[in-house]
C-alpha cells in the first residue's frame, strides 16, 4: 500500500508497511493506551522510524498520557481517612435492614408470625401430653449439643490460630525513631517472591530505610512507631502502616499498639482500620476492652459501627464472649437504647440476644 | 477491582454468591467489603462530589442485592457489578447534565479533615516539579484544562475515559460493562481525547 504524509517537507512520504498517516491519529491513541496487539505494535513501530510527523504524534500523545496519569484522582482527595467508605456502609447496612423489615411485614406474616406459631404449639402441647414430653426430650438433647459446641469451639479457635514468631532483636535506637518527622511505608515484594517485604522509609537529618519482612523486628518497631504517634506522622503513613501491621495482630505488642490507635488515634479511619486488624482476637481481654470502649465512646459513627460489627460476630462464631460479662451486657444495653446510630442500636440489641440478655 | 478480585478464587466467590443468593446477609455483605472500596472510588472519580458518590454507592448495592437472585454467571460477578455501578454513574451524570446548578465541584478536605479552597486540579502536587515553579505552574494549568476538557465529555465520554485512564481497564471490559461494543468504546475515547488534545493546545 502507498501511503502519503501531507506534512513531510516533500508533501507526500511513501512507505510500504501497511499503515496510513491518515490512520495514524487514532492509532496513536490506541498506541499510548497499550491497546495494540504486538503484530500491530511492531507495524506502527516501522512506520515510526521513517515517519518524523506520526513519530511526533505518538510522542504527544505520550505526554497526553503522562499528564493524566500524574494527576491525583479525585477519589484520591474526597476520601483519605476512608471515612466516607465508613458511613456508606453503615448507610447500606440500615437500608439493607429496612428492606428485610419490610419484607418481613409482607404477606408472609400472618403464617409465619412467631406469636402464631406460639399460640398453635401451645394449644397442641396442652392437649397432648405424650407429645410435649417428647418435644421436651428433644429440645434438651439439642440445647446439650449446642452447649458442647459452645464450650469447644473457642478452645479449638486458640488451638488453630498461628504461633507467634520470635524475631531478631530490633537494631534501631529509641533515639533513631524519636528523630523521624514523616514516614513513607510501601509493600516491596520482589515479583517471583513467595516472601511479603515491606519497605519503611523514615525521614529525619539522617534518613532511615528499613526494608524487611513484616515480622522483622525493626520494620515491626518502626510500624508500631509511627501507628503510635498521630500527631508527628501523617494519616496515609499511619494506614500504611496499620496495612502491614494487621498481619502480624498475633504478636501482642502490635495487638498492644493497635488497640491504643483504635482508642486514642485522631483519625476516624484509622480508629475504624485499627478495630478491623483486631477482628478474631477478642478472647484478649485489651482488645475486648478496646472494642467495648470503641463502641461506647467513639464519636464517629462509623468507628461504632465497626465496633458492633465485630463484637456481634464474635458472638455468633462464639468467640471470646462465652459468658457474657456484665460490663460488655452495660455497654450493648446502653447502645441499644441511647445511640444516635439506628444501626449501632440495632446491632447491640442483636448482640444481647445472642447473648441471651434480651 | 481487579485486584480484589483475583485474590478471591473463583470457586470461594461463587459459593459466597449462591449463599447471598439464598438470602445469606452475612455473605451479601463480605461481597460487598470486597468491591465496595472501587465502587466507591469510581463514583467519586465520575461524580466529584461526595453526597452523589454516596447516593451511587447506595443505588448501586441496593441494585444488586435485589437483582442477585436473578444473576446467572453468565458472566463474571465482577462485570455485573461493574455494569450495575457503571448505569447508575451514567444515570447521575445525565441527571446532572440537565441541572447546571449541580455541577460545581465539591471542595475536598485535606489529611486533618479542613476543606481546601479551589478547583481540584488547581491543588494538584507535582512532587518532580516542586523545585521548579514554572514546571509547577505549568502543571497547575494542565490539570485545569484536563478539567475543562472533562466538564465538554458526554457522561459515556467521561464513563470510558475514567474506566480506560483511572481503572486501567481494557476497551474490551470496558465494552461490556457498559454493554456496548468494544467499537463504540474506542469512539468514545477518540472523541474524548481530541477534546483533551484540544484543550491541552500549546501546553503539551
Amino acid at each position: 500500500m502507498n501511503d502519503t504524509h501531507p506534512n513531510t517537507p516533500q508533501g507526500a512520504q511513501q512507505n510500504n508497511r501497511g499503515i496510513r498517516c491518515e490512520e495514524f491519529e487514532s492509532l496513536a491513541v490506541l498506541y499510548a493506551c497499550d491497546e495494540l496487539d504486538a503484530g500491530a505494535r511492531a507495524k506502527l513501530d516501522a512506520h515510526l522510524a521513517q515517519c518524523p510527523a506520526c513519530a511526533a504524534t505518538i510522542l504527544r500523545e505520550e505526554r497526553l498520557h503522562r499528564a493524566i496519569a500524574s494527576l491525583e484522582q479525585p477519589a484520591d482527595s474526597l476520601d483519605r481517612s476512608g471515612l466516607l467508605l465508613a458511613q456508606c456502609r453503615s448507610e447500606l447496612a440500615e437500608s439493607l435492614d429496612d428492606q428485610r423489615a419490610r419484607a418481613n411485614r409482607s404477606a408472609w406474616r400472618p403464617i409465619f408470625s412467631p406469636p402464631a406459631w406460639w399460640g398453635a404449639l401451645r394449644h397442641t402441647l396442652i392437649y397432648h401430653p405424650a407429645m410435649s414430653m417428647t418435644v421436651l426430650v428433644v429440645a434438651g438433647f439439642l440445647a446439650g449439643v449446642a452447649g458442647q459446641r459452645l464450650r469447644v469451639a473457642p478452645a479449638q479457635a486458640v488451638l488453630t490460630r498461628p504461633v507467634m514468631t520470635v524475631s531478631a532483636t530490633p537494631k534501631i535506637t529509641d533515639q533513631q525513631l524519636q528523630s523521624a518527622g514523616s514516614a513513607h511505608v510501601a509493600w516491596v515484594t520482589p515479583s517471583g517472591s513467595r516472601t511479603p517485604t515491606v519497605q519503611v522509609q523514615l525521614m529525619s537529618q539522617t534518613p532511615m530505610n528499613i526494608v524487611g519482612a513484616p515480622d522483622n523486628a525493626d520494620v515491626e518497631r518502626a510500624l508500631t512507631f509511627v501507628l503510635e504517634n498521630s500527631q508527628r506522622f501523617d494519616p496515609d503513613a499511619r494506614l500504611d502502616s496499620l496495612d502491614v501491621l494487621r498481619t502480624r495482630a498475633v504478636d501482642p505488642d502490635v495487638r498492644r499498639s493497635l488497640c491504643a490507635a483504635a482508642r486514642m488515634d485522631r483519625n476516624p479511619g484509622v480508629r475504624m482500620k485499627a478495630l478491623e486488624a483486631l477482628q478474631g482476637f477478642e478472647q484478649d481481654s485489651a482488645v475486648r476492652e478496646t472494642l467495648l470502649d470503641a463502641l461506647q465512646s467513639d464519636a464517629n459513627s462509623g468507628v461504632r459501627v465497626e465496633a458492633i460489627n465485630i463484637l456481634l460476630n464474635a458472638l455468633r462464631s462464639g468467640t471470646g464472649f462465652a459468658a457474657p460479662d456484665p460490663q460488655t451486657l452495660d455497654v450493648l444495653r446502653d447502645r441499644q437504647r441511647n445511640d444516635p446510630n439506628n444501626y449501632v442500636r440495632q446491632q447491640s440489641a442483636a448482640a444481647l440476644r445472642e447473648m441471651g440478655a434480651e | 477491582m481487579g485486584a480484589t478480585r483475583g485474590s478471591l478464587g473463583q470457586s470461594e466467590e461463587r459459593a459466597l454468591i449462591e449463599r447471598a443468593q439464598g438470602g445469606d446477609r452475612e455473605a451479601f455483605e463480605e461481597l460487598v467489603h470486597r468491591y465496595d472500596r472501587d465502587v466507591l472510588r469510581i463514583a467519586l472519580n465520575i461524580l466529584h462530589k461526595t453526597e452523589d458518590a454516596r447516593d451511587v454507592y447506595q443505588e448501586a448495592f441496593l441494585k444488586i442485592y435485589k437483582n442477585l437472585p436473578r444473576f446467572r454467571f453468565e458472566c463474571s460477578f465482577y462485570t455485573w457489578t461493574y455494569r450495575i455501578v457503571t448505569n447508575v454513574c451514567l444515570d447521575h451524570l445525565r441527571r446532572r447534565s440537565s441541572r447546571p446548578e449541580d455541577q460545581a465541584p465539591e471542595l475536598a478536605s485535606n489529611r486533618n479533615g479542613e476543606s481546601m479552597p479551589g478547583d481540584f486540579f488547581d491543588r494538584q502536587q507535582d512532587t518532580g516539579a516542586s523545585s521548579d515553579p514554572e514546571r509547577r505552574l505549568a502543571g497547575i494549568e494542565i490539570g485545569r484544562r484536563i478539567s475543562s476538557a472533562l466538564d465538554l465529555l458526554t457522561p459515556r465520554e467521561r464513563m470510558v475515559f475514567e474506566m480506560k485512564h483511572y481503572q486501567g481497564l481494557k476497551l474490551r471490559a470496558i465494552g461490556e460493562a457498559l454493554g456496548t461494543t468494544e467499537e463504540t468504546v474506542k469512539n468514545s475515547l477518540f472523541r474524548a481525547t481530541r477534546k483533551l488534545r484540544a484543550q491541552l493546545e500549546g501546553l503539551l
